[in-house]
């Protein structure tokens, strides 16, 4: 079982579902909204916190995380579930990119194997802080450019969002 | 917003979820120590990040297509009313060389007075329309422009007043409809076997401050003065056996609504009296 501390619920968890979130959104193209954000985010790192404690095989949780953040998603956002699955695979998919393509370059940078890292917990939680920056400069430069799977111009105007109630 | 298109968004989700499932394997075997080398971890990177791009790549499509569909639906719907409205527009343009044709051959005949005529009763058509322009209902709306069409037809004149849009009506269009319905065709069987120049049926809708005041009359022979109460029993007619329904329909719906109707005569005028939501009956 991965058991999570109390500590990294608030200062990786939270932070981690918050940018997932943010991410997903944003490309999918739904408008950010912080007080839906945050309290959804909240809310999955609280269910994954206890997902961790159940004796479920490693690995499950993250698919379980899936499912939750689709189910805030559609409750907080009110998009239809397509939409809302696309936003929790994005976000997690980028966070898991992100995790394997830096994991390399800290064992490299600290010389240590993976199992060393991983046994411990301060270095556990520190090795989160580069992954936390990065993703939160991709949602960073993802919401000052507007980036954004969809095509800003259709689906940003005014006139569009009209139609779509046709 | 309508569902993403199905097999690439499937495929999307699929390619993700692989780039997912390959990180957490991954993961795993590093959480029960199985020692990997780097440059395992470096190709299994190139994976992960190829199955992550290649899934954006695949949203990102069927969004376009999602997108597109939504704007070609849009196009087709304003094509479909450019055409509407491309046809009205010629109907009237056949419509208005017709008349003035008929115009100038009555002029060119010294038949001024036709001509006056004919000239007020194409501008009586325009003027039914813009009319019924005036009532919110369009249900309404559409029941007296048909009405005024058959009225001309049968060579009927048909005079209407509309000096209200009737927004504060509690009786329900399609009760409305059946009332006034009945009401004009009553009127328009009544005149039918006057000579054309006589045959008159005119509408008027107006309100004061409690109520709709709806007044159907017609240039028919008047209804005598001991019949006036027994043509609202259902049965009674004038015009045969299985008739007489439509009065009794009429009165009962407007009772249902705490309105009256009344009858005068002669010349025959049906006024029915509805109250306005909010008034006090």
């Amino acid at each position: 079982m991965d058991k999570m501390p109390l500590l990294a619920l608030i200062f990786q968890s939270v932070p981690e579902s918050i940018l997932i979130l943010t991410l997903g959104l944003t490309l999918m193209g739904v408008e950010l909204k912080w007080q839906r954000i945050v309290p959804a985010a909240v809310l999955s790192s609280l269910a994954s916190y206890f997902i961790r404690e159940l004796p479920i095989p490693y690995g499950v949780h993250t698919l379980i995380g899936i499912v939750i953040i689709t189910l805030l998603v559609s409750i907080f956002f009110k998009t239809s579930i397509p939409v809302s699955i696309s936003v929790a695979m994005i976000g997690i998919a980028i966070l898991a990119t992100v995790e394997m393509l830096i994991l390399p370059i800290v064992i490299f940078l600290m010389g240590k194997t993976i199992n060393e890292i991983w046994s411990s917990l301060t270095l556990r939680i520190l090795l989160a802080i580069p992954e936390l920056i990065v993703l939160a400069l991709i949602a960073f430069l993802c919401i000052r450019k507007k980036v954004t799977l969809r095509s800003p111009s259709i689906y940003r105007s005014k006139l569009t969002k009209d139609r779509e109630h046709d | 917003m309508s569902a993403l298109s199905f097999p690439n968004y499937l495929m999307a989700v699929l390619s993700l979820g692989q780039a997912l499932l390959i990180t957490v394997f991954t993961q795993y075997l590093v959480y029960f120590k199985t020692s990997i080398p780097l440059s395992w971890i470096v190709l299994v990177d190139i994976v992960v990040f190829g199955n992550t791009i290649l899934g954006f790549i695949l949203l990102r499509k069927s969004l376009v297509v999602e997108e597109q569909d939504n704007l070609i639906r849009q196009q087709a719907r304003h094509i479909q009313d450019l055409e509407e409205m491309i046809r009205n527009i010629r109907a009237q343009r056949h419509d208005f060389i017709s008349h003035l044709q008929a115009v100038y051959g009555m002029l060119q005949m010294g038949k001024l007075e036709s001509a006056r005529e004919y000239l007020a009763e194409v501008t009586g058509d325009i003027r039914i329309l813009t009319q019924t322009l005036k009532l919110k209902s369009p249900e309404v709306a559409a029941l007296v422009q048909q009405k005024a069409a058959l009225a001309a037809n049968r060579n009927i004149s048909f005079g209407l007043v509309i000096e209200t849009d009737l927004s504060k009506l509690t009786v329900r269009p399609h009760n409305l409809n059946r009332i006034l319905g009945n009401l004009l065709d009553n009127a328009m069987e009544a005149v039918m076997f006057l000579a054309t120049k006589d045959r008159y049926v005119r509408l008027e809708i107006r309100e004061d401050e409690q109520s709709y005041i709806l007044s159907v009359g017609n240039s028919g022979p008047g209804i005598r003065e001991d019949l006036r109460e027994k043509i609202f029993e259902p049965g009674f007619s004038t015009k045969g056996e299985n008739r007489g329904l439509g009065l009794a329909i009429v009165r009962e719906i407007v009772q249902q609504h705490g309105g009256k109707i009344r009858v005068s005569s002669p010349p025959t005028i049906f006024t029915v009296t509805l109250p306005k939501a909010g008034a006090e009956q």
